[in-house]
């Protein structure tokens, strides 16, 4: 039933909201959550508990309960207590066989008996065999919601934000903690997870007049709201605490990792149930539950009520009950001594029943066991429930007020403690953060009275601004806990021979299910919690760890005074994966080129971070354009797109030693505009990189080095010169040079119309030999080298020009029908050549004696990097071998990493394969058994079908074996 | 100045993101030999829009580095300032930015009036005093080709910052002349704040291979805070 106004703080009452309930149509306000919305429908049934299907309503009306989890569209568990409606949101009850009304899986409990606490440890494993059958029934048991697998996730993202003074509450001593905070100058940063600032002052009953809470609440939000210094998030959820002040803050649709300089923890207090028969059924609930949907929502919670107390707040639930039109038939006070507060004896003159030393043992179901008729009361000596004396009482509703804990999962995150203290009988905090500046205020910190908790927040907000270095020259009062309010009533558990009495609501445990689990010998406490799986639930322990530390200490006879919590670890409450994966940045690098590629429709693929063309056409002509490509270089001319390729700067008076000492060839007389092959190994004497050294002056060499290579490459040299401090500089210039491949017969051609400073006939310019000259006006290194085989010149310009580059040549190329080239058509070039790709070819193993590269090693140097470890290689017989290998063309094309077998033994495998349009046969490189390496041997190759056929090594090159081409 | 979207192809000097450009269709102009994007909507539209949140293509600049032994020390003996300290940078007086980023490793960017020639002279000092065999006298790094170049501005740009990059940018941690060389969208940068009159402004330098990566993710950063494109003539405006 809908409240009057000024009732229901969240609610716009002009606009309605329909929603979908069930398969029913509901109508609620904006700012209703989903519970609320059906509460003011008076639907109490919104889900069925974990193990035995029970019936389950609105707990807390906060969120920390599993007992309102539902299904809403495509997202599972769902917290209808916080989760706001929407027009045609569509909500269904999950973990349910049936209906929510008629589910028979309520069938469980009957054989309850047969389901004591850890019978899954028991179980399902004999006879033989078994295990199969249960498996597929607790599949179809376990678990809550249905995970949609096909649900399109919507956009979120991260952000990282800084502050002076992070404060995690907006209740009264969050507020008053920022504000002092920020008036001292500190930038503050505020988090709360409702839509409205004020905590409990929305909500909760201080005063038996609230006129006063009213007028500080709002004097409190319009200070915050409008302090320059005060940054505020609400509806935002702390969801972790971790080193060095690292917050992460989950928004709507956004994740904030929030670094601060201090943290005040304002994160209050939970209320703690009474653990009674048939305290989980519809129409139970925690006091604040009531009051927050009296206060929050607009909602009467029910009509005649009973409340179970434990301290003065029971009683301004009871007058926040009246004021709202719900009988409360009695107050059951465990405590049995007269306090006399304001708000008792407001009570009694409200004419209400009291008594005193008293407790409700058991809540009577309706017929349906839907909901509550009666709660029977019975007469308290000591902690034990004396049942000669009995009362029965009416009622569709009992809130509870027992106590609470500190919401303190945040400060344990880094490392916070919390130990029990018996005086109040609560959880109080022990220790701080590790590592990081924090305080903790409000009742959080065991502060309830009002004055106490502002007193005590302006006092944690001028801590933490002089922490965070802002000095206020005059200190707020230092705040006098002198712990007068005690809120916690020291024994809210009260076992019922019937059993049914929740202590832990997640996963239906009952106190016998708790001394059992002691009783077979789990009496530590991190041993019962797993046996029992008491507080690792959806709630995480939030109802539950305070009385289950109580039952434990009674049941194990160990006091409780210093005893402490298990670990708490994030998330405090649940997280979205897609929040944690956020918006998916993808570096990716593109030539200079990039664009003309997509214009001549190449087909891109990746190398490393780059893009680069494979091919360039159709897809569906894969083949017919490699080997058009391919023939292209062959027989006429190509131009391919090199930019990705590594280039690195060596340059100074050690230059040449240096290369001498990172790479296996030498380079000390090496001639001046000469480049010659680099080979780097490392020190276990496997290859790592491969490109080509141009020496441009005396002290000065332009490295290439490999696209994926270059950046291990440019570490490894500045490790090592670290080490030996030679007189170098190294730089990594890859992005800064653009390059192409002018390769083919008619490279020469096409390139002579474009330069005048740079004498390209093969005597002036000869293989292997560099330049730096001008090509269309544009500054270029030009080398002449032969990877693909035929007379080619690699040009590096920088980088801006690197487009007008390929404009130039590919316009003087066009009257000799110039091809671009992809990645496909190169290593279809080069294999023919014979010539590796590191990586490719080799694996991390490879050795350059495996990899037939022993021309590359200097025998004579006495240092280079890996060289130990290649004459120890060199000293023992190989292993393995890399080959060359045909097959005939009508053959199957190996796949690479196809296996060489013998017999039934792996013995190799293959690391290239291709079928060439210019030898007409199929070409490839293998690794095989020495005793399988000589030319005219033959080794069978498993193809991928499980097909075996036999191929036959030849010597490599295949193509132009006297290297004619490249030179002329 | 012209509407002519194929000026940036007619000239040999092409900025990293000039692509990007062209899809916005704006008015070029030519400086050192780049086509330049002068400016997108009308000139006070774009001053609103870069007090607001900006970003502004800026590969045109001519900017060199200095890296290797000697380099501070070489610098200070040609009378070119350097500054301090690392992770700061200097205006010289004709309001060149002279970035310190490592012991001996300095980044020069010309102004935004490009009135000066200081990228060149440093680098024909250099020339000769290498060529003649003087030591430690540093390496010239090609930044103008390493690096791409933006501009970004207004008082929103740390929120946009904040989505993309994890260190503090806030106004008050990151005060004007600090440099940053941090990760960007998982990518290396440098960010350089150097405000312009009355307007935050930031240099962010990020690998020219990156650089439409870089652009894109600015933009889908900016669009929040309703970040435009704006034109060169605008900066060069703010500056005066």
């Amino acid at each position: 039933m809908r409240l009057s106004e000024p009732k229901g703080l969240y609610l716009n009452r002009n606009k309605s909201i329909a929603f979908k309930f069930e398969g029913k149509t509901f109508q609620g306000f904006q700012g209703d959550t989903i519970s609320s919305a059906l509460a003011a429908n008076n639907i109490r049934l919104i889900s069925r508990s974990f193990k035995y299907h029970r019936p389950r309503g609105i707990f807390t009306m906060a969120g920390l309960d599993s007992n309102t989890l539902v299904q809403v569209g495509n997202e599972p568990n769902v917290r209808a207590d916080t989760y706001p409606i929407q027009h045609d949101l569509n909500v269904k009850a999950q973990n349910v066989f049936g209906s929510l009304e008629n589910d028979w899986g309520r069938l469980i409990e009957l054989f309850a008996r047969f389901l004591p606490v850890g019978f899954y440890y028991k179980a399902f494993y004999k006879p033989k065999g078994i295990w199969r059958y249960w498996d597929a029934l607790i599949r179809k048991l376990a678990g809550l919601g249905k995970v949609v697998v096909d649900a399109k996730p919507y956009a979120s993202d991260k952000a990282f934000q800084f502050c002076d003074v992070a404060v995690i509450g907006g209740g009264p001593a969050g507020i008053a903690a920022a504000i002092q905070a920020a008036n001292s100058g500190a930038e503050v940063i505020l988090i709360d997870e409702n839509p409205i600032l004020g905590g409990s002052l929305n909500y909760a009953r201080f005063d038996v007049n609230n006129e006063r809470i009213k007028s500080i609440r709002d004097s409190l939000i319009n200070e915050v709201t409008n302090h320059r210094l005060i940054h505020i998030y609400t509806n935002a959820i702390c969801t972790g605490w971790f080193e060095e002040n690292l917050l992460c803050i989950m928004c709507k649709k956004r994740m904030i990792k929030l670094r601060a300089h201090v943290v005040i923890a304002a994160t209050g207090s939970i209320e703690q149930p009474a653990i009674f028969r048939n305290n989980d059924l519809p129409g139970v609930m925690m006091g604040s539950a009531a009051q927050r949907l009296i206060h929050l929502f607009g909602v009467a919670p029910g009509k005649t009520a009973v409340v179970l107390t434990g301290n003065d707040d029971g009683y301004g639930v009871v007058l926040d009950l009246l004021d709202s039109g719900i009988d409360v038939n009695a107050v059951i006070d465990m405590r049995d001594t007269t306090i006399n507060s304001p708000l008792e004896i407001a009570t009694k003159n409200r004419k209400v029943r009291i008594l005193k030393g008293y407790t409700i043992y058991e809540a009577i179901p309706d017929s349906g066991k839907k909901g509550i008729t009666h709660a029977v009361i019975h007469k308290l000596s000591g902690n034990n429930v004396d049942t000669s004396v009995s009362h029965t009482f009416e009622c569709d509703l009992i809130c509870m007020s027992t106590g609470y804990v500190p919401a303190a999962q945040l400060l344990c995150h880094s490392g916070g403690h919390l130990e029990y203290d018996e005086v109040e009988a609560s959880l109080k905090i022990k220790q701080f953060p590790n590592n990081c500046l924090s305080f903790a205020t409000g009742s959080l910190n065991s502060v309830f009275d009002i004055d106490e908790v502002l007193a005590d927040g302006k006092y944690a907000g001028w801590l933490a601004s002089k922490n965070a270095g802002f000095n206020y020259s005059e200190p707020p009062k230092k705040p006098n806990h002198n712990g007068n309010i005690f809120q916690n009533y020291s024994w809210p558990i009260f076992p019922h021979p019937k059993g049914k009495e929740f202590i832990d609501f997640d996963e239906d445990i009952q106190v016998k299910d708790i001394i059992r689990t002691i009783e077979e010998g789990y009496d530590d406490l991190e041993l019962e919690k797993r046996y029992s799986t008491v507080v690792m639930g959806p709630s995480q322990g939030k109802l539950s760890a305070l009385n289950n530390l109580r039952l434990l200490a009674k049941e194990t006879k160990r006091p409780l005074k210093g005893i402490s919590l298990t670990t708490q670890r994030p998330p405090y409450s649940p997280e979205h994966i897609q929040h944690l994966a956020g918006k998916s940045y993808q570096p990716v690098k593109y030539s200079v080129m990039h664009h003309r590629h997509l214009s001549l429709n190449a087909q891109m693929m990746p190398a490393g971070l780059w893009k680069r063309p494979a091919y360039y056409g159709d897809p569906k002509s894969k083949i017919d354009n490699i080997e058009r490509e391919n023939l292209a270089v062959r027989n006429n001319v190509g131009l391919i797109d090199v930019s990705p390729l590594g280039k690195l700067e060596i340059r100074g008076s050690d230059a040449a030693e240096f290369l001498n000492r990172m790479y296996t060839f030498a380079y000390a007389k090496q001639a001046i505009h000469r480049s010659r092959y680099v080979l780097m190994t490392d020190i276990t004497g496997a290859i790592i990189d491969d490109g080509v050294a141009c020496r441009l002056d005396e002290h000065h060499f332009y490295v290439t080095a490999t696209t994926s290579g270059v950046d291990g490459v440019y570490r490894n040299m500045l490790r090592w010169n670290a080490e030996w401090n030679l007189n170098v500089d190294i730089s990594n210039v890859t992005s800064a040079y653009a390059a192409v491949n002018l390769a083919g017969p008619n490279s020469r051609d096409v390139l002579y119309e474009l330069t005048d400073d740079i004498e390209l006939s093969a005597q002036q310019f000869s293989y292997m030999e560099v330049r730096e000259g001008h090509i269309s006006n544009i500054p270029a290194r030009v080398l002449r080298v032969g990877f693909v085989g035929e007379l080619g010149y690699e040009i590096h310009v920088p980088a801006d020009q690197g487009e007008a580059l390929w404009d130039k040549l590919m316009n003087s190329g066009n009257k000799f029908e110039i091809q671009a080239f992809g990645v496909e058509a190169q290593r279809l070039l080069r294999l023919e050549k014979g010539h590796i790709i590191v990586g490719q070819d080799t694996d991390v193993l490879t050795n350059p004696y495996e990899a037939n590269m022993e021309w590359a090693i200097a025998q004579k140097k006495i240092f280079y990097m890996g060289k130990r470890s290649i004459d120890i290689l060199n000293s023992r017989p190989l292993n393995r071998k890399l080959v060359g290998f045909t097959l005939p063309s009508s053959f199957p094309i190996p796949e690479e990493c196809n296996l060489v077998i013998e017999g039934n033994n792996i013995t190799g495998r293959i690391t290239s394969a291709s079928r060439s349009p210019t030898l007409k046969k199929i070409i490839g490189l293998a690794f095989v058994p020495p005793n399988k390496a000589d030319i005219g041997k033959r080794f069978n190759i498993k193809l991928s079908s499980g097909e075996i056929i036999q191929a036959t090594v030849c010597a490599t090159p295949f193509y132009d074996p006297n290297n004619a081409r490249q030179e002329m | 100045m012209n509407k002519t979207k194929n000026l940036p192809e007619e000239l040999i000097h092409r900025s990293f993101v000039y692509h990007k450009l062209i899809t916005l269709n704006p008015n070029w102009s030519e400086k050192n030999g780049y086509a330049i994007a002068s400016s997108f909507k009308e000139p006070e539209v774009e001053i609103s829009a870069a007090q607001q949140l900006a970003l502004c293509d800026l590969n045109h600049l001519q900017r060199l580095g200095i890296k290797g032994l000697g380099t501070c020390k070489w610098l200070e003996s040609r009378n070119i300032i350097v500054p301090t300290k690392l992770n700061y940078a200097e205006n010289n007086s004709d309001n060149c930015v002279i970035a310190r980023l490592g012991n001996d490793e300095i980044l020069f960017i010309d102004s935004l009036h490009y009135n000066t020639n200081l990228t060149n002279t440093i680098e024909q000092l250099w020339l000769n005093d290498a060529t003649q065999g003087k030591k430690f006298c540093g390496y010239i790094t090609p930044r103008q080709n390493s690096h791409a170049c933006f501009g970004i501005t207004g008082k929103d740009a740390y929120k946009m910052f904040s989505k993309l990059c994890s260190i503090d940018l806030r106004e008050k941690s990151f005060t004007n002349h600090n440099i940053a060389q941090t990760l960007l969208a998982h990518i290396s940068v440098i960010i350089i704040r150097h405000d312009l009159k009355n307007v935050n402004h930031y240099f962010l330098l990020c690998e020219s291979a990156s650089a439409e990566y870089c652009w894109d993710c600015l933009l889908d950063a900016m669009h929040e805070f309703n970040g435009e494109v704006i034109g060169t003539d605008t900066l060069k405006t703010l500056s005066m």
